[in-house]
């Protein structure tokens, strides 16, 4: 557990904290077909206390892997210790190094099948405007060395004749970093005199929000002796997510009647087909099997905030949810759910909600002479919402009307709304084209610059319209329905965006 | 002007008159930033304004603006509101034009002073009443006149000038007017007016050659620059009159030529905010009015206007002539927001800054401008472009539209964050520009070579060839092509072929190109560029076609052939979120399970599926998706057992749901009976029912835990560990029915089985697992074959269809082979047949057929087809092998002891290579009979060798494909010592029904 907590501080720092924007936690579980139990995601009290740091860093955690060498599927179970090199991304190009050091037995009972690996990646990153690509990539051939005994036979590995490389690309919209990679690796062993090839290429996806991450990768493998070969595809998944479970409180007489707890789940797990196997193996071995880590959940208590005036209300459970993570904050009671949520007030949630990092007021006021760090007029540094809006504005989710003034007292209107909720986890671009129409009845009373979000939004299932098939694109928004947008949008970081990156990955073969 | 000073600093109170709220202000920082001049109204403004509206002349007159602003800036006068446009221009009246325009206005009155001087003397007593004599001098010293036509012009008595002499009353030729003014400019600079070579304009006249030689170049040099203008009627008329509206009008034209010369400086620029001061001062209220006007170049120009409304003579009233709207007035009528042009009189001797004219040019309110991007400066927030005639433009950039972030500079082009480092400097850029300031920067890179059209097909009619789209305005837009001649490409979903792009337009035929197609292809969502032919945009030359498809994930609720287009199959997938929806099937459409291919009749209810589906909007509200690949899921939500049991403790935290007095249902009905038995409930997609109502988790912790119900509970096989699927508990009493064929089923729950009297019906919380896959009971089918465990009377908790058991079919022959048509059949002459417990024997010689997908099985494992030779030292001939046949293929060609003892039991475990098996019998041949192998442990243990085989449901499968509760059935070759837990060799397994 001990590594856990340091893994935990790092994801506090890079994720959440850091004024220069992380790199994604790519490749926590390795790229050799294995699994680990994944990292906790911070809790909220956590993010508060921990300090910005990208130094150097060890995690432990449970590992998993299916070896295959022999033809057959050996599950091997130890733990793998990753260690990061520090790194700087205010630095673009930079580099780092990461190690992976995986020290497994048999899971079942043969103490002798065993596996320990060390491999040490050069990474070497760059950023191109909101994109970061990576390479790794070993630098000398001392960097890898693997031994396995598998069933009597040790397999060491033959560094000159190994290679490995994997390419990545991450995406860094406002509240998610998305990121795909491809890896390719020939390892060479000697087992007995013989030569065992083992050839593994194929790519990953993963993301990395406030909510929740995952990462899952599908690769194809071959095992290739003089003798048989084999192939097969294995499909290995890490994903942890905050879920939210609310409890009624037993006694009467509590001061509260119940509040929200959010409980961070870990799901590890990896599948995988055989599509051709050694001759003599045929009708002995599933074509598919899955192996999985159990993890320990972590849990963590919510605030309950007086919401009693709220009870029965249309969208009780939307509001009630954001007051719980503190995504709406203030006096409870001033909260009029059917009044018209202001534009300022709504990006302080959507914010809040992916939990973008909020700069300290500076003391001096600008850089240069007499620069004033006033973005919008109307948005002066006195206001509350003006470091909410200044960060938005800074990911490019607010943009100010025609005179660029901000309006943040004004109402917002559906369409609005939903373009800055689009932005704010970057899929818009699912709207293929710059004006595309809509399947909404009302579509022609969309604006032009808000179709396309409006039409990812329909899309991924976000917004749906109304019972006539309206969107409603100029009404102004209500307080309880922006709670229920923004619910929708958490909702669907915790989850949706989860299954997306897991099952529709790991249950497929293709 | 001392008076107007105080009055601006003595400020008693600011009347907003145009706007309660300043924040409305379109451009905000036009109050703050420095003010570089600021230019006063004229005193004699008032009667000029007066005066300029005229009563012979209005705003419909071609030249009015001209006219207008001639007379603003003193060059032609009027007279009692007349203006007489059509009078008739005078040499003398020429000649003073000309010499204004050469900038020597002041020259102009100091000569006439000079000459009245020398007039005042008695020499000469004859040059005093010509007003423009000034002027003639001065033309007469610059070359425009002789000193004869001089002479003449100041002669007194015009009459006594010969008649070719020099009238300066008379009027003057437009080609005479013309070359003075030429001479003027070039007096000026020689470069100001263009030359055009060859005199081409002048020859597009009619009556050019009725030009005079001497006039020919200069009249050439004023069209080239379109300074001069042919008449209506297309003439030239060089020898016809100049009136006084076309001398305004060549003024116009002459515009920044003569401003400059005449110290004048025309500026445009927008109204950006109106500051009122009012005065009180003793009796006398006074209005200082400044207008803050940001000029072209983004710099703050203030405008005064004072109105005095005393009574008093004295009164000042500094005004300018303003035309607004078509109309002359004061600077009352400017308003915030006002683009205006604006014509000042900058005298750097006096300090004198005025206001001479003011035109308000607006209607564009917004303009947009293209040209090259030269500059952005940050620090004052300026864009600088050039356009295609090499002038340079400045706009201030609106707030918000470029920023500093983190030390670097960033503009939005659109919505899009640019960086400095990657400003497209050089490229076009189109500027949306509101009262002068840039709203909105849009790239537009280099030159537009093709026009192309893009939108997303909403109808491609292949019978009348033509094609409809929404354009991306949202415009529908249809064209017409011929299905014969024209290009189309398009890519596939899947095809990945990146290799290919346009160069396979421009060389054709270059290799294979994957995206060629034909228009039959383009189908309504699609995103196209649509080229058309130049000489005909209404039809389309080249077609290139994106798919737009979007991948649905969900469960297969129901697939049925369609009844009425038997090529069909309707499906109801219903989504992750629980919404539901049709599609039709086609039969030929891709479909995939495991990556590889599958029949699409053998997709059932219950399967989870990923769709690629083509959405097409056709019109607002009318969506129309079809099903183009189907990609089944693997096992990921596969029941994999049902347990019964107690519900025992629930841990919300780690997830997890326990089972007291748990039993897991195998094919031999309960069985594994565990004491506690935990279940992980991590995914979230779990239903809970009670007594066939849905509830949810916290109803069970609150109510059913602990209690006498029983709970059924449905596990799937998920990546990450098996987990629940489904819960539900029930109050009846168990009653498991031995398993059976469904005779009777109504298709919405409800059914019989043949064994049972009893109707059985099912409820949403009846675990309806069929084939592996979780189903409600409207999917039971007859002749599904089942297994129903009732709770309560008639009340279906689970019911658990699959194959039906049976060993018909494929069945298993012993014989010797005699000979071997190489790849195609093999003979045996006689064969044993495995009936029953028992190898019958049949003296009959039979022929099995071989194929490719034939299996040739050794204690070597597998050998390929060409092995099965009946020469060379490899020869299977004379040999014996056990056969699995279909019909006479052989499918399994295995060579294997001969195996007649006979071991059966009930499968417990499965691993690679081996099976265990409990409840053991043996088989003893000489009497016939099974006996237990243990009293004790009745287990045994089966290896499997690579020459072994396992045939389950008429299939040879793997070992994997066993399930706990399979009856096996175990044939050896030899049988070792009879004990509890011994381990037997087997070669052939049977699963027993």
């Amino acid at each position: 557990m001990r590594g856990l907590k340091a893994l935990l501080i790092i994801g506090g720092a890079l994720c959440f904290l850091s004024a220069q924007p992380a790199l994604a936690k790519t490749g926590d579980f390795g790229f050799f077909t294995g699994i680990s139990e994944g990292r906790k995601l911070p809790k909220s009290t956590e993010l508060l206390l921990e300090k910005n740091s990208n130094s150097k860093d060890e995690v432990e955690a449970v590992y998993k892997e299916v070896m295959f060498l022999t033809g057959t599927p050996t599950v091997f179970q130890g733990k793998m210790t990753t260690t990061t090199g520090s790194y700087d991304t205010a630095k673009s190009p930079g580099e780092y190094t990461v190690e992976y050091k995986v020290e497994s037995t048999d899971s079942t009972n043969d103490e002798d099948n065993k596996i320990e690996r060390t491999i040490k990646y050069a990474v070497d990153f760059r950023k191109e405007g909101d994109q970061v690509i990576k390479d790794y990539e070993i630098d000398k051939a001392g960097d890898w060395s693997e031994t396995m005994t598998i069933n009597g036979v040790q397999y060491s590995l033959d560094a000159e004749q190994s290679y490995s490389n994997i390419g990545i690309i991450e995406s860094l919209t406002p509240g998610v970093t998305y990121y795909k990679g491809d890896i390719s690796h020939r390892a060479v062993y000697t087992a007995d005199e013989n030569k065992v090839t083992w050839e593994l290429s194929g790519s990953f996806y993963g993301y990395d929000c406030a909510w929740s991450s995952a990462e899952t990768q599908r690769i194809d493998a071959t095992v290739k002796t003089d003798q048989w070969q084999m192939q097969y595809q294995i499909r290995p998944s890490v994903s942890v997510g905050k879920m939210l479970q609310y409890s009624e409180n037993e006694p009467t007489a509590i001061s509260f009647s119940g509040n929200y707890r959010e409980v961070m789940q870990n799901l590890s797990g990896l599948s995988y087909n055989i599509y051709s196997i050694p001759a003599n193996l045929t009708y002995s071995v599933p074509a598919t099997g899955t192996v999985s880590i159990d993890s320990f959940n972590n849990f963590e208590q919510l605030i309950a905030p007086d919401l009693s005036f709220l009870k029965g209300h249309f969208a009780e459970y939307d509001i009630k949810k954001l007051f719980a993570m503190q995504i709406l904050d203030g006096q409870p009671s001033f909260y009029q759910p059917s009044q018209a949520i202001t534009r300022g007030e709504y990006v302080k949630m959507l914010v809040k909600a992916v939990k973008l990092p909020i700069e300290e007021q500076k003391k001096t006021r600008g850089r240069k002479n007499n620069v004033v760090n006033i973005v919008f007029p109307d948005v002066t540094e006195d206001r509350p919402d003006y470091p909410y809006i200044m960060a938005a504005y800074k990911k490019g989710l607010a943009v100010g009307r025609d005179n660029g003034h901000f309006y943040t007292d004004a109402p917002i209107e559906r369409q609005e709304a939903i373009v800055i909720l689009m932005r704010t986890i970057g899929l818009e671009t699912l709207g293929l084209d710059n004006t595309p129409v809509t399947s909404f009845t009302d579509n022609q009373y969309i604006a032009n610059w808000a179709k396309r979000e409006v039409y990812a939004a329909n899309r991924l299932g976000i917004i749906t319209g109304d019972d006539d098939g309206k969107f409603k694109p100029t009404s102004y928004v209500t307080k309880a329905e922006a709670a229920a947008f923004v619910n929708r949008l958490v909702d669907y970081m915790r989850q949706d965006l989860r299954t997306d990156y897991t099952e529709h990955i790991v249950n497929y073969a293709n | 002007m001392k008076k107007l000073v105080s009055f601006i600093t003595a400020v008693v109170f600011v009347l907003n008159t145009v706007s309660a709220f300043s924040l409305e202000l379109t451009d905000t920082k036009v109050f703050t930033d420095p003010i570089q001049n600021t230019y006063i109204g004229r005193d004699e403004a008032k009667n000029m304004i007066s005066n300029l509206n005229f009563t012979d002349v209005n705003s419909g007159y071609w030249a009015y603006e001209s006219i207008v602003k001639a007379g603003a800036l003193d060059m032609v006068k009027g007279y009692d509101r007349t203006f007489n446009p059509n009078g008739v221009v005078s040499n003398q009246e020429a000649i003073a034009f000309a010499v204004r325009v050469m900038g020597l206005e002041n020259e102009a009155q100091t000569e006439a002073a000079r000459l009245e001087n020398l007039n005042s003397t008695p020499a000469s007593n004859s040059v005093r009443p010509v007003w423009s004599i000034g002027y003639l001098s001065l033309a007469m010293q610059n070359g425009l006149i002789t000193n004869a036509q001089f002479n003449d012009a100041i002669n007194q008595d015009q009459n006594t000038i010969l008649p070719e002499g020099f009238f300066r009353g008379a009027p003057v030729t437009r080609e005479q007017a013309a070359h003075w003014l030429v001479m003027a400019i070039n007096y000026l600079s020689p470069n100001l007016l263009t030359p055009s070579g060859s005199q081409q304009k002048l020859y597009s006249y009619p009556d050019w050659d009725s030009v005079s030689a001497q006039f020919a170049q200069s009249m050439e040099l004023l069209l080239a620059n379109g300074i001069m203008n042919g008449k209506s009627n297309g003439t030239l008329s060089p020898k016809g009159n100049l009136t006084r509206a076309e001398m305004a009008q060549i003024l116009s034209n002459l515009d920044s030529i003569y401003y400059n010369a005449a110290g004048l400086v025309k500026k445009t620029g927008t109204i950006g905010g109106i500051k009122d001061t009012q005065v009180n001062q003793t009796a006398d209220i006074n209005l200082v009015r400044n207008l803050y006007v940001r000029d072209m170049n983004g710099k703050i120009d203030v405008l005064a206007y004072n109105i005095e409304s005393s009574s008093s003579p004295q009164a000042v009233n500094k005004d300018a002539v303003v035309l607004k709207g078509g109309l002359v007035s004061g600077m009352a009528s400017l308003s915030e927001g006002d683009e205006i042009e604006y014509i000042v009189r900058n005298n750097p001797d006096t300090g004198e800054n005025i206001i001479m004219y003011v035109k308000v040019t607006n209607g564009i309110v917004e303009k947009e401008v293209q040209g090259k991007l030269i500059d952005i400066d940050y620090q004052t927030g300026q864009i600088q472009i050039v356009d295609n005639l090499e002038k340079y433009f400045v706009y201030p950039l609106a707030d918000g539209l470029y920023f500093n972030e983190d030390g670097k500079d960033y503009a939005y082009f659109g919505t899009k964050k640019i960086a400095e480092s990657e400003m497209p400097y050089g490229s076009t850029v189109k500027l949306k520009i509101v009262n002068n300031v840039a709203k909105e920067i849009t790239y537009e890179g280099t030159m537009n070579l093709a026009k192309e059209l893009r939108g997303i097909v909403t109808e491609n009619n292949t019978s009348y060839g033509y094609l409809t789209v929404i354009d991306n305005n949202g415009n529908e837009v249809t064209k017409n092509y011929y299905a014969g001649q024209i290009t189309v490409e398009k890519q596939q979903y899947y095809d990945m072929d990146d290799e290919i792009g346009y160069y396979d337009q421009i060389f054709k035929n270059f290799k294979y190109d994957a995206r060629d197609t034909d228009i039959s292809s383009i189908e309504p969502g699609d995103i196209v560029f649509i080229k058309t032919y130049s000489d005909n945009p209404d039809t389309i030359e080249a077609i290139s076609a994106s798919t737009n498809y979007t991948m649905k994930y969900g469960k297969i609720a129901q697939f049925n052939r369609d009844t009425i287009n038997n090529d069909n199959y309707q499906m109801l997938m219903q989504y992750e979120d629980g919404q539901t929806a049709w599609f039709d099937v086609a039969e030929n459409i891709f479909v995939s399970k495991e990556g590889k291919p599958l029949d699409t009749a053998k997709i059932q209810a219950g399967d989870w599926a990923k769709i690629l589906v083509n959405q097409a909007i056709i019109s607002p509200g009318y969506v129309m998706e079809s099903v183009k690949e189907i990609t089944v899921e693997g096992t990921g939500h596969d029941i994999s057992n049902i347990v019964k049991g107690t519900l025992g403790s629930i841990n919300n935290i780690q997830n997890q749901l326990s089972v007291t007095n748990a039993y897991t249902l195998t094919k031999s009905g309960w069985a594994d009976f565990q004491q506690v038995k935990n279940l992980s409930i991590a995914n979230n997609d779990i239903s809970y029912y009670y007594n066939g109502n849905q509830v949810n988790l916290d109803y069970l912790m609150r109510y059913l835990k602990h209690a006498d119900n029983e709970v059924y509970i449905a596990l799937e096989n998920n990546y990450s560990g098996e987990k629940v699927s489904m819960v539900s508990i029930r109050n009846g009493r168990d009653d498991i029915l031995e398993p059976d064929r469904v005779v009777n089923a109504d298709g919405v729950g409800g059914f019989n089985i043949l064994s049972s009297s009893g109707n059985i019906t099912t409820d949403s919380g009846t675990i309806v697992r069929r084939h592996g896959r979780l189903v409600d009971g409207g999917s039971i089918m007859v002749p599904d074959y089942a297994r129903v465990v009732l709770n309560g009377n008639g009340k279906a908790a689970v019911v658990d269809i699959y194959d039906e058991p049976n060993a018909s079919g494929v069945f298993i022959a012993r014989g010797r082979i005699i000979s071997v048509d190489e790849g195609k059949s093999f003979k045996v002459k006689s064969s044993s047949i495995l009936t029953g417990d028992e190898w019958l024997y049949t003296p009959v010689e039979r022929t099995f057929e071989i194929n490719g997908s034939t299996l040739f099985l050794n204690e070597g494992g597998i050998s390929n087809i060409n092995s099965f030779l009946d020469y060379t030292t490899e020869s299977v001939e004379g040999g014996i092998f056990n056969i699995v046949a279909d019909g006479t293929t052989a499918t399994h060609v295995i060579q294997s002891p001969y195996a007649k003892d006979i071991v059966r039991g009930t499968v417990y475990d499965t691993a690679a290579g081996s099976i265990s098996i409990k409840d053991s019998r043996y088989y003893i041949e000489n009497t016939g009979r099974w006996d237990t192998v243990s009293d004790k442990d009745n287990s045994v243990n089966v290896t499997l060798p690579t020459n072994s085989v396992i045939v389950k449901n008429n299939k040879v499968v793997g070992v994997s494909e066993l399930e706990k509760g399979d009856k096996i059935k175990v044939f050896t070759s030899q049988l070792p010592n009879i004990a509890g837990g011994m381990t037997v060799t087997g070669s052939i397994i049977l699963v027993e029904g």
